[in-house]
């Protein structure tokens, strides 16, 4: 019994004593070999770790004059495959032994004669509930029964086994902690002490060397060596604070102080410290951090530098600044934002700036924001926005994405001014530009109308001219005739003078040289002056003045009125030779006046109604009766100069009504 | 004597009829028109030897009538001569490739006139004789 238990604290202390597994299993196997006495002793471990075996002849042991296998291959793999399957039994916790002739698996039954064996024993090693692998014994001498005493230490020791290989599992793990632990605290900049409050002892972190230029040892060596590293304006506070705190009277330990470098430069750090009691809820330790910010600091005050620029530049410029969401939203605006479009900055923050937005120019912003979003470029745009007053303002504004470090838009900065004026001024200029545009071409055309119609009568007067030469040359000098041909001179001479009254006066209204003179003036009276001065003559066809309504007073310019109604009464009679007389119908109507004048003469055909307003248009069956094609544009101009209307109706053959409308009053 | 006969076209009145009796005086025989349309009715009963036309015109204006005559094969051997009060240069250069003959501007000298339709009216019989030659030297090959 005692030579059992020596054998068997052996084993354990193989177990407890190697620090390498496999120094401790194989001085196990050994051992194991020699006090059962037998040939062979093997260790086959499963490497998978799971529901699928694989095995590996890991360790073995044979007495003298045995041939070992642990490098024999094939015999190994032919094992193995036996083995596997016969597992279904070991695997299950179930020991296999007896004689190797009796064996009933064909395979193993092949090996173990191979490998000579006359005995064998299989015992399955568990670790932690998983089948580690198994332990073999072989005795290639004799037939040997296997004591149940000897079966029962066997299973003590493989159990042992078993033990030992969870407890080499657990260390590697906490292993590869701590060695990942050193390793992220080495590569950071935090470093770690712990504070024993009865014996006020502080250990320190390796990497305190890394922040601070002091060896482990002399952190060691210099008594107090926490307390003497803080700024001397902060280190009072500290102290008290860790010595409320370790008395509970501080619910926490922690600040920003800056701490000194053994060459004498300061770093700033964070600190925190974490209490922990015992059992009896004693304090009994502080475990704390401290961490290098200076970095951090140093950032900090860049930023809040640039911050600080860029407010200043954003305040003082005359553009309004503003920095919108990854959405569009406001997050920031320059406080011009008051002076540009009327609305406190504070006003506008978390709001959505397309609100502001002119209808008409939403598509073209949307258009926008998606081509900046994908190009990622600085785009400049002109849209109207709604001020605070409700009124427009134009904008110019040019935004730019801001992105983070990994090229991702985080928002958008924008910069925007008002150009309203510059906009309003490139409208007038360009409707300035139009207008001369028009104008020159309505001067050249203008011109180039005028001179053809010069040539005509210029023609007629040289032709007849030459014509009479030639009479006179050839003594055919026939009274009548010549009659003929001077009254064709006198004829164009006076298209001629129209002609150029017309375009006087045309020029001078287009060139708004005219001035209106307004005075009161009796309509009655003045018509009645005015066709016995210049129509109505004896012998010849006469106007018939009717007036309607009650009579008011009305205000115009007179030389004006003049013109329009000498044009339009001369057209009347002059398109109507052999006709009824023309009318002229006054009517007084409550708010304006009303001047048609009526004739039943030669109509206008209907496709040159429209271009009846134009100038130097003639109708096409007016040839043979002089005119310019002037007198009604420039009725039409002085009428609407008046603040009054020209309506025209008229049939081919039938004749025309003209009906004049103006207001009594002149404004 | 064989009398030219001369087809004047134009709107004005007074330059129809002064111009008319001009080239009578110088003993042509003149038919008027008002506008290309009149000329054109005046044309299916009686051949000119020449003709001259103004540009503006309503109902058919001068080049209306002119590319007309030039697409019959009867008339379009007749001498065309505009006479206008237009005086652009393209305008005129643009008459001139289609086809016409000359192009006088309003107000004009009545002997320039004359030159042209006397130059005009006598490559004009030239050619007719020579193409009565043509004719008859054909009908002599035939009978012979």
């Amino acid at each position: 019994m005692e030579k059992l238990l020596s054998y068997v604290s052996k084993i354990n202390n193989h177990l407890l004593q190697y620090s390498s597994i496999d120094d401790a299993l194989n001085s196990c196997i050994r051992d194991i070999g020699l006090e059962h006495n037998i040939d062979r002793c093997y260790i086959l471990k499963n490497k998978n770790n799971n529901e699928l075996l694989g095995l590996d002849y890991a360790y073995e042991w044979c007495n003298n004059g045995i041939k070992p296998y642990i490098n024999h291959f094939g015999v190994n793999k032919s094992l193995n495959n036996a083995f596997l399957s016969i597992n279904s039994i070991l695997y299950k916790d179930k020991l296999r032994f007896g004689l190797g002739k009796d064996i009933d698996n064909k395979l193993l039954k092949k090996i173990l004669e191979i490998r000579t064996v006359k005995s064998y024993f299989f015992l399955p090693i568990f670790s932690d509930n998983i089948f580690w692998g198994w332990i073999g014994l072989e005795d290639c001498k004799s037939e040997r029964v296997w004591g149940e005493r000897e079966i029962f230490v066997l299973q003590s020791i493989t159990k042992s086994l078993g033990i030992r290989f969870s407890q080499n599992t657990a260390i590697s793990k906490l292993e590869r902690t701590i060695e990942k632990f050193n390793f992220f605290m080495s590569s950071s900049n935090q470093a770690m002490w712990e504070f024993d409050i009865e014996t006020e002892k502080t250990n320190f972190s390796l990497n305190w060397y890394g922040i601070l230029g002091y060896t482990n040892e002399e952190i060691n060596n210099i008594p107090d060596f926490w307390t003497k590293i803080f700024s001397p304006d902060d280190k009072k506070q500290i102290r008290n604070d860790f010595r409320d705190f370790t008395a509970g009277k501080l619910d926490k330990f922690e600040g920003n102080t800056r701490i000194i470098h053994k060459d004498g430069h300061y770093i700033s750090a964070k600190y925190s410290g974490l209490l922990k009691l015992n059992k009896k809820g004693i304090p009994k330790k502080v475990i704390g951090t401290y961490m290098d910010i200076s970095e951090l600091v140093e950032k900090e005050k860049q930023l809040s530098l640039s911050e600080a620029k860029f407010r200043f530049i954003a305040e003082n410029t005359t553009d309004l600044i503003c920095q919108h969401s990854k959405g569009g939203d406001l997050l920031y605006v320059s406080s011009l934002s008051n002076d540009i479009i009327g609305y406190d900055f504070e006003e506008l923050i978390n709001k959505c700036p397309w609100d502001f937005i002119h209808k008409r120019d939403l598509s073209n912003i949307k258009k926008y924001y998606h081509s900046i979003v994908k190009n990622q470029q600085i785009e400049t745009i002109t849209f109207r926005f709604r001020k605070f007053d409700g009124t427009y303002i134009w904008l110019e504004t040019t935004t730019k994405v801001m992105l983070d470090s990994e090229k991702k838009i985080i928002g958008f900065q924008t910069s925007s001014r008002d150009i309203t004026k510059r906009i309003r001024a490139d409208k007038e200029m360009k409707a300035a530009f139009l207008k001369e545009r028009k104008f020159n071409e309505l001067k050249s055309n203008f011109v180039s109308i005028a001179s053809h119609q010069f040539r005509t009568p210029l023609t007629v007067i040289y032709s007849n001219a030459e014509l009479l030469e030639m009479k006179i040359n050839s003594f055919q000098r026939d009274s009548n005739e010549c009659k003929v041909i001077i009254s064709r001179i006198k004829n164009e001479v006076e298209r001629m003078t129209e002609l150029m009254n017309n375009i006087l006066v045309f020029g001078k209204q287009e060139a708004k040289k005219i001035e209106k003179v307004i005075q009161p003036i009796d309509l009655n009276e003045f018509i009645d002056t005015l066709t016995k001065t210049y129509f109505n003559k004896d012998g010849g066809a006469k106007i018939r003045v009717t007036k309607k309504g009650f009579k008011k007073v009305f205000f115009t310019d007179e030389s004006l009125i003049v013109h329009i109604l000498t044009n339009v009464i001369n057209n009347a009679f002059k398109y109507s030779v052999g006709k009824p007389d023309p009318e002229l119908i006054i009517i007084y109507l409550e708010n304006n006046i009303e001047i048609q004048v009526i004739d039943y003469g030669l109509g206008v055909p209907k496709k040159d109604i429209p271009y009846l307003f134009t100038s130097f248009f003639r109708a096409s069956n007016t040839n043979s009766i002089i005119g310019s094609g002037l007198g009604l544009v420039i009725v039409k101009q002085f009428t609407e100069f008046l603040n009054g209307t020209v309506e025209l109706k008229t049939k081919e053959n039938f004749g025309t009504t003209i009906k004049l409308t103006f207001p009594y009053e002149h404004q | 004597m064989n009398t030219n006969k001369i087809l004047f076209v134009d709107d004005e009145p007074n330059v129809r009829e002064t111009i008319k009796e001009l080239l009578v005086f110088k003993s042509y025989d003149v038919r008027t028109a008002a506008n290309g349309q009149e000329a054109l009715d005046i044309l299916e009963y009686w051949m000119p030897d020449l003709i001259i036309c103004d540009m503006v015109m309503p109902v058919m204006n001068g080049s209306e009538l002119h590319e007309n005559i030039k697409k019959n094969k009867y008339l379009s051997t007749i001498p065309f001569i505009f006479l206008s009060a237009k005086n652009e240069v393209e305008l005129i250069r643009k008459c001139l490739q289609d086809g016409a003959d000359d192009f006088l501007t309003k107000p004009f000298k009545f002997n320039e006139l004359i030159l042209v339709v006397t130059a005009r009216l006598e490559r004009f019989e030239k050619n007719k004789n020579a193409q009565n030659n043509l004719q008859s030297c054909k009908k002599k090959d035939f009978l012979n």
